[in-house]
């Protein structure tokens, strides 16, 4: 069998905030190889360590201990490098844009940095609203659109500059379903599918996981506490549903 | 490449602040009302001008509109990086940037850069108010050394401002960089007055700042027809104080990112 190369490599990465001895460990020994094309959805409590695990894959935090390297380059080494292969999509209530400016002008802005030129905004802006269902939204400014059609801005925003890597930190939040099915369209089939796109993302959303993951990697209190792969996970469901194996799982975690 | 990613922070900063029409009428209509007030405080020395500012023409008038209207570029520059930083923090629009491949140089230049453009534009109408409200006449005006004047002098600022902006990143509040430098300048730095006023301890406090030297070198080649070697040790000092402070100022700005990443503060504000 052909194995994929790695994509995202993550390995025994530790993240401690404030003092060593009495600080808080947010992430313990974590380690990750995630190959091309792989949908990586990580699960997990609130303050389980899943958006501190995408920022610190995104060059926002850095470890303490361990490394990351993205597409083979290293993040700590050759920073600028291995963030022009990521996407960032942050979690709707830190999703920051300019609110004075209309969403095409936040998005012109942000693929500018990416050394997009303006036709080519324009031309891929144009697929990706098709997409994702948006039409005015991008014409008025950030402080009128709903949370909705910000999150589909704040995706295109991610997908704009056509990355290798995307971490997208709750992507499903404040969606309706009509937009979440488009969503997992162009993500699984669209992006990990065809493009061959790497995604680590985060949610809440159990079932929403299990349809749009390769892989499930749930974590509890820093630590990676089950890495299974989308197509096992009927076996352990049994007669289970996602949301009652997850809390299976971590409450067996909570116990130990 | 660089250029066009500095155009797209300039244009950015361009659509965000034409947004808010008023608050440039505003604006535009403070540097009308500043430039007359100094207009009649000058015409109290018209009978008796003071042996201070023979060297700089002996009028009042166009000795402080070059220190107001210059001063900006210092007050622009002490606190547009910070303050664009504190903006950023606070719309969570850093971390996008942030995770972009701009290297962080290139991110505080283009962060100021409108603001340094529209200090600029408040500069051109001081002077525009100046010759066609107030009677203003540069007939000494030696153009070319009061260019490059502005140039150092622009560069200085720059770099205090990347200081400042390091404090901002660490401290959230409190900056002693801007604190300090805006303080010691407004009473020391000649901007209302000629620093021969001082007494000489002053003085010589006064030669440490590099808004003196800056509007002095620009006083002397807009007043006095002062060419390059007259104004050199000036322009020495500012040439000195940017190499020196611009690798302070990012040095300090890579620490205090990197302990921001640390830590995970980088979005607190």
């Amino acid at each position: 069998m052909e194995h994929s190369p790695i994509i995202i490599d993550i390995k025994n990465v530790t993240k401690r905030f404030g003092k060593s001895a009495t600080g808080k460990t947010a992430l313990n020994n974590v380690s990750l190889e995630i190959p091309l094309g792989q949908i990586v959805c990580l699960l997990g409590p609130n303050g389980s360590g899943k958006t501190t695990l995408l920022k610190t894959v995104a060059g926002l935090l850095e470890p303490t201990e361990g490394s990351i390297s993205i597409m083979g380059i290293d993040l700590a080494h050759n920073p600028s490098m291995a963030r022009s292969h990521i996407g960032w999509m942050p979690a709707e209530d830190r999703s920051g844009f300019y609110g004075r400016l209309t969403g095409r002008q936040n998005i012109e802005f942000f693929a500018s940095l990416h050394n997009l030129l303006k036709p080519e905004i324009d031309r891929l802006l144009g697929n990706l609203s098709l997409q994702l269902d948006m039409h005015d939204e991008l014409d008025q400014t950030m402080l009128k659109v709903s949370g909705g059609a910000r999150q589909k801005i704040a995706l295109t925003r991610a997908l704009l500059h056509n990355p290798s890597v995307l971490l997208l930190d709750e992507p499903m939040r404040n969606l309706d379903p009509h937009t979440i099915l488009r969503f997992r369209r162009l993500l699984k089939d669209h992006l990990a599918r065809v493009h061959k796109r790497t995604v680590l993302l985060s949610t809440h959303q159990l079932e929403e996981a299990r349809r749009i993951a390769d892989v499930i990697v749930i974590l509890n209190n820093g630590e990676i506490i089950k890495n299974i792969e989308a197509r096992d996970l009927q076996k352990e469901l049994q007669h289970m549903s996602v949301e009652e194996f997850y809390l299976k799982t971590v409450d067996a975690e909570e116990k130990k | 490449m660089i250029f066009r990613t500095l155009f797209s922070f300039i244009l950015r900063d361009a659509r965000q602040a034409t947004s808010y029409r008023f608050a440039f009428v505003l604006d535009m209509a403070s540097v009308f009302f500043n430039a007359a007030t100094f207009y009649f405080v000058s015409r109290m020395f018209d009978s008796a001008p003071s042996p201070f500012l023979s060297s700089y023409g002996g009028a009042y008038f166009p000795f402080v509109l070059i220190g107001i209207a210059f001063s900006t570029y210092q007050s622009v520059g002490l606190n547009s990086f910070s303050q664009n930083l504190r903006q950023e923090q606070f719309l969570g629009t850093l971390e996008s940037i942030l995770v972009s491949p701009v290297r962080i140089p290139t991110f505080l230049a283009g962060s100021a850069l409108w603001d340094f453009s529209y200090a600029t534009i408040e500069v051109i109408l001081y002077f525009i108010v100046g010759f066609t409200t107030f009677g203003l006449v540069l007939p000494q005006a030696n153009i070319l050394p009061a260019l490059v004047a502005l140039l150092l002098t622009l560069s200085s600022f720059m770099g205090l401002g990347v200081l400042a902006a390091a404090f901002i990143l660490r401290f959230k509040r409190g900056n002693p960089v801007a604190w300090l430098i805006a303080t010691f300048s407004e009473l020391l730095g000649g901007v209302y007055f000629p620093t021969q006023i001082l007494p000489n301890w002053l003085k010589s406090v006064s030669d440490w700042i590099p808004m003196t030297h800056a509007l002095s070198a620009l006083r002397d080649s807009l007043l006095s027809n002062a060419g390059f070697s007259d104004i050199s040790h000036h322009l020495l000092y500012l040439g000195c104080f940017t190499l020196v402070i611009w690798p302070v100022g990012t040095l300090a700005f890579k620490i205090a990112l990197q302990r921001s990443q640390m830590d995970g503060t980088l979005n607190h504000y």
